[in-house]
């Protein structure tokens, strides 16, 4: 009888270990290890010399440091640049890095919930310059590391990369908190073979003349696609639209993605931003109630409303703006920099016959949204010095240009431009980035898609474009109450 | 006798002890701490230390238009997506209760789509019914007269569809089942007294599954009321909040804008709204199995 009641309480205990050890490992709370941001002693007391003297490093002092970064392209990308520093520096600087690829579905998702159990076993995150002010708590400023020579012993600094990138990665307070690692950007992708033959056949012109009066009331010309307006979009997106050419080689006119998700969000922003408009104002205050929204707004609403967009594309987002572009459906879409490489491959039915250049301008200018996939120091991390050893390495042209090479797109611009012969879209990148970059707010990412879904609710019709302003910032706001 | 009936139950412990310790850690304590949270203000950022703020997640819920609007949707989209389900499946059993060449393979080809993820048969269908590249939306452009069936006019049929090839099978295979179990004899009676196929159907095999009928629509409102894998992979819910069902609210409220408080308690009150029929499914099938 004791022989099985001890049985069942050996049993019961092992059940009960297993079930309470998550739940004992309680979470740190990360706002007490968040006020340390200096540079640990040990840092200081144990320089490192990288590129000088023997190697010093001991199994004692050898760290690895975990890396969170996303699979896919940019993770293959990534890993080379890891093994490279692995084989060349580790045992110079003492430290070997090892990723941590977490699946690219809902990364983002997990990896905040394991930002908030505050752990340490992760040395640094993958984060988007949209999203430091979902996460700043969890971020460590990284210039005083980068400041300092003992750790940063490469001698790399943040003007290695392009300004608009790291101004995406600086916080409100001024503190840059990410290491710029990926850039995207928004093109407009456009055919230039029917775009050519508009600028040069006076019969497509004069029908081109004819439907924008009668469509917009006004006697436009065709332009250059690197001179337009977003009228000159508006007014190429009629002519090629069967319903009011029946000339036109496509269906319609262009791809405008309006499926709910912050991505598309943001391809409506470089309108809004041309027109005057700007998420966030310097404070950190949504601003969507004013006349630039409503008239960015109306654009996209016009595409939908008048049938100048796939009806579809109220549903579609970047594979099937790229679907439409391949079968011949769409004359041009403002998209993602990553579609022209796919759409130009040889393999593709419009291999050779496509062009991109900045999106159009508007009242206010010509703006390039861009956000960029960036690395940040885990502010609980218990190794940060020896982290920053190694992620200071990727301020150097060195481990930018073998990120280039392996299929990464580093905010970097003599890199990006060295390349160009490979990749035309790298050249195009850095200089439409350069020239009207515009990084978001860094607290974007908390109402990215409540925006999106407000749009969408506008753009299709479900609000009218007055109250989708107004109450787009009425939610804006107090959703943004919740986090100061 | 009475030790051997104390034996008799430590040994039942000791076998339930596993699932107890599992349901607790995963079931119990989530869903006591899920509760908890519905009455704070968290958020990634504040998850370690949350805000009480009492009854405003619940407030702020019942305020929601976006939310009563899901919640309308999900109800909408359950009675007619299961209606057409049950109506198909059923249909569908009488065309395999006689025996023919090819009928088992005819079977197992039916009940494919049923095996294959919600998700995933969302991301198929989202390329089978694309608008430029998707031979489905070609093929049905006879019938619907455009190859938009993602767009506005037509998203909420095409998601109906999407689901009914998804789950009749499910349907099919709940009533097919029951009605093999029908004891021959009555059919047999029913056919002495001079009853047609049709009149045996509705009066003699229909009330003798009518148990597994109420448990299988039951069951699939509930399923089609929390729809969220096959509108999420097809639509994300828009466009705006078109397609938004309760599920993919919560979803949205809780890891999109990180807020666990309010997503919490709109998980109670969907809980408790699916409460009753919940209960009652759980009741007849008891009543069926025992």
């Amino acid at each position: 009888m004791i022989m099985k009641k001890m049985v069942l309480l050996i049993v019961l205990a092992l059940m009960l270990s297993s079930c309470a050890q998550p739940l004992t490992a309680a979470p740190t709370n990360p706002t007490s290890v968040a006020q340390s941001t200096t540079v640990p002693a040990a840092a200081t007391t144990a320089p490192i010399a990288a590129t000088t003297g023997p190697s010093k490093c001991t199994a004692a002092n050898m760290y690895t440091t975990k890396i969170v970064y996303t699979p896919g392209p940019e993770g293959d990308a990534m890993t080379k640049v890891v093994d490279y520093f692995n084989t060349t520096y580790s045992q110079k600087v003492c430290v070997t890095a090892e990723l941590e690829f977490f699946g690219r579905d809902q990364l983002f998702t997990k990896q905040e919930a394991i930002m908030a159990a505050g752990t340490d076993q992760v040395d640094a995150w993958f984060i988007t310059s949209r999203s430091l002010g979902k996460y700043g708590k969890f971020l460590d400023p990284i210039e005083p590391y980068l400041n300092d020579t003992t750790v940063n012993t490469w001698g790399g600094t943040k003007d290695h990369f392009i300004k608009s990138s790291t101004d995406g990665l600086t916080n409100l307070d001024g503190k840059l908190v990410g290491i710029p690692m990926d850039i995207s950007a928004n093109f407009l992708i456009y055919r230039k073979d029917f775009m050519d033959k508009l600028l040069s056949d006076p019969t497509w012109q004069a029908t081109y003349k004819k439907i924008s009066l009668a469509q917009m009331g006004k006697d436009m010309t065709p332009k250059d696609p690197d001179q337009w307006t977003w009228d000159d979009f508006l007014a190429t997106s009629y002519f090629f639209t069967k319903k009011y050419n029946p000339d036109s080689p496509t269906e319609y006119g262009n791809y405008t993605a309006g499926k709910v998700m912050p991505a598309d969000a943001y391809l409506w922003s470089n309108v809004y931003y041309d027109y005057g408009g700007s998420w966030f104002d310097n404070n950190g205050n949504p601003t969507f109630d004013n006349q630039a929204f409503r008239d960015a707004l109306q654009i996209w609403k016009t595409m939908f409303t008048n049938g100048l967009t796939p009806p579809g594309s109220a549903n579609g987002e970047y594979p099937e703006t790229s679907a439409a572009i391949t079968a011949g459906q769409v004359a041009m879409s403002v998209d993602w920099n990553a579609a022209y490489n796919d759409l130009n491959a040889s393999t593709s039915a419009v291999s050779g016959k496509l062009a991109v250049v900045a999106p159009p301008a508007g009242p206010a200018g010509r703006f390039v949204h861009n956000h960029t996939m960036a690395l940040a120091l885990n502010v609980n991390s218990t190794h940060k010095a020896e982290t920053m050893r190694f992620m200071t390495w990727l301020f150097t042209d060195e481990a930018s240009k073998l990120y280039a090479e392996n299929g990464g797109i580093p905010p970097v611009a003599s890199v990006l431009t060295g390349m160009s012969d490979a990749h035309p879209d790298y050249k195009w990148m850095s200089d439409y980035v350069a020239a009207y970059g515009k990084s978001p707010a860094p607290y974007a990412g908390i109402i990215e898609l409540m925006v999106s879904q407000y749009l969408a609710q506008g753009y299709t019709g479900q609000l009218s474009i007055d109250d989708t302003a107004k109450q787009l910032q009425a939610a804006a706001v107090a959703e943004m109450a919740k986090y100061k | 006798v009475s030790k051997r009936k104390a034996r008799d139950q430590q040994t039942s412990i000791l076998l339930l002890l596993p699932l107890g310790v599992w349901l607790l850690c995963f079931a119990v304590i989530p869903l006591a701490y899920g509760f908890w949270l519905s009455f704070f203000d968290a958020r990634m950022v504040n998850l370690s230390n949350p805000a009480w703020v009492g009854l405003n997640n619940y407030i702020t819920i019942f305020k929601s238009y976006q939310f009563r609007f899901s919640l309308f949707w999900s109800l909408r989209f359950a009675i007619i997506s299961v209606s057409i389900e049950m109506v198909l499946g059923m249909l569908i059993v009488q065309l395999f209760r006689k025996n023919f060449w090819g009928r088992n393979l005819a079977i197992t080809l039916f009940m494919l789509p049923m095996v294959i993820s919600p998700v995933l048969m969302g991301t198929m269908f989202r390329l089978l019914f694309d608008q430029a590249i998707g031979p489905l939306s070609y093929l049905l452009s006879g019938l619907t007269g455009t190859t938009a069936i993602l767009g506005m006019n037509w998203i909420n049929s095409t998601i109906i569809t999407a689901d009914t090839i998804n789950m009749t099978p499910m349907v099919f295979l709940n009533v097919y089942t029951a009605s093999n179990g029908v004891s021959g004899d009555l059919t047999e009676a029913a056919k002495v007294d001079g009853a047609n196929a049709w009149q045996t159907l509705i009066y003699v095999i229909y009330p003798v599954i009518m148990p597994i009928l109420l448990i299988t629509f039951l069951e699939r409102i509930l399923a089609g009321f929390l729809m969220f894998s096959l509108v999420f992979a097809l639509t994300g819910g828009g466009p705006g909040i078109f397609t938004q069902s309760a599920s993919i609210f919560i979803w949205n409220t809780a890891f999109a804008s990180g807020d666990f408080g309010v997503a919490n308690a709109a998980s109670y009150i969907l809980a408790l709204l699916l409460l009753f029929p919940a209960l009652y499914l759980v009741r007849r099938m008891m009543r069926t199995i025992l």
